[in-house]
């Protein structure tokens, strides 16, 4: 890619908001949103236009060190793809300023949004804050690098730079993220969301050395932390997906799909291909993975979460390389995939739902960071083949019952001191891989059975790697109907065949729907016909001869 | 709006003379305010003040309101402001109010130190005055010191009784410089610290006083003699801090956090810095409950030099009041107890209420009435009792047994989301420690701490427990002692302790051979012992039954949710459920009442006892002879008080005990399995109520023949009566005579 120079917007983007401001002064110091308005209407404009997408020409932040941040001159535009991870409690600030010319007298307007603090030349002063209700309240969200992104999705932020392969620099900071004049309202705790924003290292509230200040002895009863990373947000977008090569529109994305050299039928053969390989040429097995990897929520009715599809691989060879043939074809294909190795050990120690913690030396609290925040749309990976027989202690029980509310509800309790938990609604696909039933329990349990006849998928081409990530995330933005004729065979197979079998429970029919769900859309369908009802329930009745086989209930 | 918030604290230009005047109508108001009995409130108050006996003068808002409603408003919206006006008004007042001086004993420092400064300049000689100094030193004490220095009292406000208290969510710019009210709970709290207040300095040259009243929580001290000897003679004198002419006040910090139920969902729960100074501080501690009455104000941060200007600043309250409330207040904090007119229609709607309220219970599971009604029991609770002593617990336990894939596990999450307090736990995934409590060590000071497991967490709530046949031994154990003392002992790393666990047990179990057999014993069947199995007031037996149509309801109900993504409207009106947020509230509101037995019910329990006694030796075989006890008739009592709870009542009716006495029975017909058909019950209440209704007010006997022709007016059939009078009778509720005319009411 040839170098670009950096445009003015990104190097000094303040000086565009000034103008903004300048234009109207007045009538923003009425209304502070509006400013905010016309300003995210500015620069949204040159991030991206109908057809092209200017993004990549703001620096990106995600896993620098704190000091590779610090060296990002100050009121510069940089790009963040975070996770919420807290919320600081808000605050306020003014957003306007009268400065008077103390020589001449002129008192002029000055913005204050988006910044720290406004610098004065000499011989000026302040004189008033802002019009009679410039007062705005502010949020400030603190936000970490998006986690667990998949190698290949960062290289393509970083242009191919040999540091992509290194995980991510874990000490990278938590970056306070304040939002102005009631933007960012809708932004919540665990969501992915792609900041624009000006970094700001130094409080100015505070004397430092630099400054000479020597001279006031003032003791605060306050103590600000000095090494808050703060980010003065100008703009931002939730993440719908974090491919990073794909629009967050999902009409673009769908008209993408529609596109010549893209089909779902034929990207799905090679999905199929590549994960049969991966399970050692497990045709049913590779069937339910593809079914599982393009699950998520897609409602929430009286507490349940409709779509969520755990999925348990039993029988799983005992074998390293397997594993990590398996988990490392999944990290090539999925954009966020974390993985977690269950063991005593992992589980007796490891933090699995956030929990309130004191900040030390101050009044604060802050959320200690549990392995389950994760966002939207992060698949998740419970390797239990580490696991041996031992004792759990107390955190390891609540760990493994925060695992199985995942798995079966969705939900992460994140924990907030003196009984008070608070459920967040997650969706976190889970796939456990265990040799036995898991101690986990999914609804739907796939025992392998390989037999090896497999084309040798190890290394597939490029473009079609491409295209599996591709299809991953736009089979989710498509929509779905049954109709009412199916509604009705379904309602009357179900009535019919429990009749002759108790054993069909309810919570199967639940299952039959979600399969059929992602049987359709995984052909790019939109419709359920009855050829992919009967497909599912032919996988459903090989699953449960294989489960008979192995004798799992 | 916030314009006038910006107003309030950061406006000075106000009109002087409004504030004299509002201060002299504040003190005429001090002086004045009389009780509804013609008392005087706040004069007694000065006089202790004055004797410096009492230190805080809460004015309560209310009061003022009605002397003044504009001050009032005035006070509500610059409190901080009219703090000092009360506080000055309270100065003038106070010299009419000191009969006495104060006790030697409740002098202090500042005291002793203005008593001797007064000495000193009695005893000098008139200073001479110094050409050009327009000021000559004042003698006058309440002018040669700061106010604050000789004020022993603080003025706090108390929120008008109308105002609802907030969460810290809900208090936004627009409050700035108003008094607020708002409710959570207290996270962190820091030592108390003395905070200066009035600092107190002595030349090194001249020897003069010189004081500095601190309002922030920063200051520059003072370093040079401002004193004009000092400074005509140019003599540089330095200044000195005196700590012990200093006045300190109390100053705590606390950390605030929303209450979990007033979060958004996706949302972390808020918190504010309250500052507690002098009477407020050492209210609370972490953990506590609290509702704090104060003024919402910015913490404004100037910056240093001209370069930079601050911007953003943070807020915090300050403490007029903290008040701690109890844990049954706070849970009703977070929903409203049901209103007058919803208790009066609720209570009219009597049977049709308590079937609705059933069906609320899990509306997506269809049938099952009888176990849902016997959760609502369990959830609303019996009443503690303490007779002579003894403890006879209130809370309700049932053991829901099962083929697997009978929703067992749904009815338990569903109350388990329900249930204020509540606990989820499997007897299988949890070790002892998740059930009962754990010893841990603080890692930084090597403390033992207990941390509750599941049963303590649950305190005064509903612990469920899946798979409770897969439970170790060791849990059984605390078990037992759970579901009968309700407390939990530990002794462990060299801590013996007891802990509640005030909790309803909720329990689920597969049976041990795959289906629960009828032909065999319950201990056989869950594998359990006796007596763990005792301490449940119900057992229930959820059998799964081949239903056509509602299999059709089920699927239907299900492709729907898939098809549309959201549950489907309920057609029946009568039978619309209620949701969760007006079960929480009734539940909340029928625990509120503390049902009492009448008298003339001894009896009819007495009866009952001996009838469940004889039924269990006669009628079944042995096998169900360990779950009929004295435990038994205990149960019936406690759910007789919990049904009388759900009807909103404070006394215990015969129709209580009797639909008690009729769950009970239809959780041992379950037991029972298919061998012995539920009776048609609905149909039978039906009939006793309207026999019931022909016994006129002090009559005791009615003609069988009216009996008869009513019911049979009602459309139900003879022989349907003849199984209600068979039934009752039985009971000793009434009785036939002989020559089968007449109906006698026992």
């Amino acid at each position: 890619m040839p170098v670009q120079t950096t445009p003015d917007w990104v190097s000094n983007p303040l000086n565009i908001v000034d103008k903004i401001f300048a234009n109207d002064s007045t009538g923003y110091q009425q209304d502070a949103t509006m400013l905010r308005a016309a300003v995210e209407a500015a620069f949204l404009g040159r991030i991206k236009s109908d057809t092209s997408d200017y993004r990549h020409l703001v620096p990106l932040i995600n896993g620098l060190s704190k000091e590779q941040l610090q060296a990002i001159p100050t009121n510069s535009l940089v790009r963040f793809r975070c996770m919420v991870r807290d919320e600081r409690p808000s605050s306020y600030h003014q957003g306007f300023l009268q400065v008077r010319q103390l020589n001449s007298g002129d008192i002029k307007a000055v913005c204050a949004m988006f910044r720290d603090g406004v610098v004065l030349e000499m011989g000026e002063q302040v004189v008033a804050f802002g019009e009679r209700g410039a007062l705005s309240e502010m949020r400030s969200l603190k936000c970490v690098s998006l986690p667990v992104e998949s190698a290949w999705s960062r290289a393509i932020h970083e242009h191919g730079k040999s540091t992509s392969d290194k995980p991510l620099d874990p000490s990278q900071p938590v970056l306070v993220a304040n939002f102005f004049a009631e933007a960012g309202a809708s932004v919540a705790v665990n969501d992915a969301v792609e900041l624009f924003g000006l970094l700001s290292f130094d409080d100015p509230m505070l004397p430092s050395p630099e400054r000479g200040a020597g001279d006031s002895p003032a003791i605060s009863a306050f103590p600000v932390q000095h090494d808050e990373m703060r980010l003065n947000v100008l703009l931002y977008e939730d993440l719908l997906h974090t491919h990073p090569a794909l629009p967050l529109d999902k009409t673009r994305i769908l008209s993408m799909s529609r596109e010549d050299g893209f089909s779902f039928v034929r990207v799905r053969e090679s999905l199929m291909e590549l994960l049969k390989f991966c399970l050692n040429g497990d045709a049913l097995g590779a069937e339910y993975l593809l079914l599982h990897l393009i699950s998520s929520i897609y409602a929430r009715a009286d507490d349940q979460a409709i779509g969520n599809f755990p999925l348990n691989l039993t029988g799983m060879p005992q074998d390293v390389t397997f594993v990590k043939r398996l988990l490392g074809t999944l990290e090539n294909i999925l954009t966020q995939l974390a993985v977690f190795p269950m063991s005593i050990a992992t589980l007796n120690s490891a933090l699995m739902a956030p929990k309130m913690t004191e900040v030390p030396g101050t009044i604060d609290n802050e959320l200690l960071p549990g392995l389950l925040q994760l966002p939207k749309h992060t698949h998740l990976a419970l390797d239990e083949l580490g696991m041996d027989t031992g004792t759990l202690n107390d955190t390891g029980c609540r760990n493994l019952l925060a695992l199985q509310k995942l798995v079966s509800d969705q939900k992460l309790d994140f924990n907030f001191l003196f009984g008070q938990t608070i459920p967040f609604l997650m969706d976190i696909p889970v796939l456990v891989l265990s040799q036995g039933k898991s101690l986990v329990n999914c609804r739907c349990i796939v025992p392998l059975s390989p037999n090896g006849a497999a084309v040798d998928c190890a290394a597939l081409d490029e473009e079609i790697i491409w295209q599996i990530r591709q299809y991953l995330v736009t089979v989710r933005f498509l929509d779905y109907e049954i109709p009412p004729e199916m509604r009705e065979a379904i309602v009357n197979k179900f009535v019919t065949s429990r009749k002759a079998d108790r054993s069909i429970s309810p919570d199967d029919l639940h299952q039959q729907l979600e399969l059929a769900r992602y049987m359709t859309i995984s052909h790019g369908e939109v419709v359920l016909t009855q050829q992919r009802w009967d497909e599912v329930l032919h996988l459903e009745s090989e699953r449960s001869r294989r489960l008979k086989e192995t004798g799992i209930r | 709006m916030a314009a006038a918030a910006a107003a309030g604290p950061w406006n000075s230009r106000k009109d002087e003379n409004s504030y004299k005047a509002d201060t002299e109508k504040a003190e005429s108001f001090l002086v004045t305010k009389q009780d509804k009995l013609g008392a005087l409130i706040y004069a007694p108050q000065l006089t202790l003040i004055a004797h410096r006996e009492q230190k805080a003068l809460e004015i309560d808002l209310d009061h003022l309101y009605d002397f003044d409603s504009k001050l009032c408003e005035r006070v509500e919206t610059n409190t901080r402001r009219y703090g000092k006006l009360f506080s000055d008004a309270v100065a003038n007042a106070l010299p009419n109010y000191a009969i006495r001086p104060p006790e030697p004993e409740r002098l202090d420092n500042v005291d002793l130190y203005m008593e001797n400064r007064m000495k000193q300049d009695a005893a000098r000689p008139p200073r001479q005055r110094i050409p050009g100094d327009d000021n000559p030193v004042p003698v006058d004490p309440k002018d040669r010191f700061p106010p604050e220095l000789s004020r022993h009292y603080e003025v706090y406000f108390k929120v008008r009784s109308d105002q609802k208290a907030k969460s810290v969510r809900e208090i936004k710019a627009d409050s700035l410089g108003k008094l607020v009210i708002m409710k959570g709970i207290v996270t962190r709290c820091t030592e108390v610290k003395p905070l200066l207040h009035v600092a107190t300095y002595t030349c090194d040259e001249c020897g003069s006083d010189s004081f500095q009243t601190i309002s922030s929580s920063s200051f520059m001290p003072l370093f040079l003699c401002s004193n004009t000897a000092c400074k005509t003679v140019q003599s540089g004198g330095r200044l000195y801090l005196q700590t012990r002419a200093s006045k300190f006040v109390r100053f705590q910090e606390l950390k605030v956090q929303e209450h979990s139920d007033s979060v958004p969902v996706g949302n972390i729960p808020r918190s504010i810095t309250v500052h507690a100074v002098g009477e407020t501080s050492r209210q609370a501690i972490p953990g506590d409950h609290v509702a704090i009455t104060g003024i919402f104000l910015p913490i404004i941060r100037t910056g240093f030099g001209q370069m930079n200007m601050g911007l953003m600043s943070d807020t915090f309250i300050e403490a007029h009041r903290v008040a701690i409330l109890n844990k049954s207040e706070n849970e009703e904090m977070g929903l409203d107890p049901l209103s007058e007119e919803e208790i009066a229609d609720a209570v009219a709607e009597g049977d049709g209420m308590y079937d609705r309220l059933a069906y609320s219970i899990a509306p997506e599971i269809y049938g099952h009435a009888d176990i849902k009604k016997a959760l609502l029991l369990l959830l609303v609770g019996g009443v503690d009792r303490n007779p002579r002593g003894m403890k006879i617990r209130g809370s309700i336990n049932i053991c829901l047994m099962g083929d697997p894939g009978v929703a067992k596990s749904q009815l338990l999450s569903y109350v388990d989301r329900l249930a204020p307090r509540s606990q989820y736990t499997t007897g299988r995934g949890s070790s002892g420690v998740g059930l009962t409590a754990a010893v841990m060590k603080d890692p930084l000071t090597g403390e033992m701490i207990l941390e509750g497991g599941a049963l303590v967490l649950a305190d005064q709530g509903v612990c469920c427990i899946d798979e409770f046949d897969k439970m170790q031994d060791s849990d059984r154990t605390a078990i037992h002692e759970v579901m009968e003392q309700q407390t939990i002992s530990i002794a462990k790393a060299g801590i013996m302790t007891s802990l509640n666990a005030r909790v309803s047990i909720l329990a689920a179990a597969n049976p041990a051979f795959g289906r629960y057999n009828p032909k065999k014993s319950v201990e056989a069947n869950i594998q359990l012992p006796a007596a763990l199995l005792s301490r449940f007031d119900l057992l229930w037996l959820i059998q799964d039954k081949a239903d056509r149509d509602n299999d059709l309801r089920l699927a239907q109900h299900i492709t729907y949710v898939h098809m549309n993504q959201k549950q489907p409207p309920r057609k029946d009106d009568n039978h619309e459920p209620y949701d969760m947020k007006f079960l929480r509230r009734y539940i909340q509101t029928a625990k509120s009442y503390t049902p009492s037995i009448p008298e003339d019910l001894t009896e009819l329990f007495t009866t009952c006892y001996v009838e469940m006694r004889r039924d269990a030796r006669n009628i079944l075989n042995a096998k169900h002879s360990t779950y009929t006890s004295a435990r038994s008739l205990l149960g019936v009592l406690r759910m007789a008080t919990a049904l009388a709870r759900l009807r909103l009542r404070e006394q215990v009716l015969k129709e209580d005990v009797l639909e008690a006495i009729r769950l009970l029975e239809s959780s041992k017909s379950s037991l029972a399995g298919e061998a012995r058909t539920t009776r048609p019950q609905q149909v039978i209440d039906q009939i006793y109520q309207s026999i019931k209704d022909l016994f006129t007010e002090g009559e005791k006997r009615v003609s069988l023949d009216l009996v008869y022709e009513r019911s049979t007016n009602k459309g139900f059939t003879r022989d349907q009566v003849d199984a209600c009078l068979q039934e009752y009778e039985d009971l000793n509720v009434w009785s036939v005579n002989k020559a089968r005319t007449n109906l006698m009411i026992i």
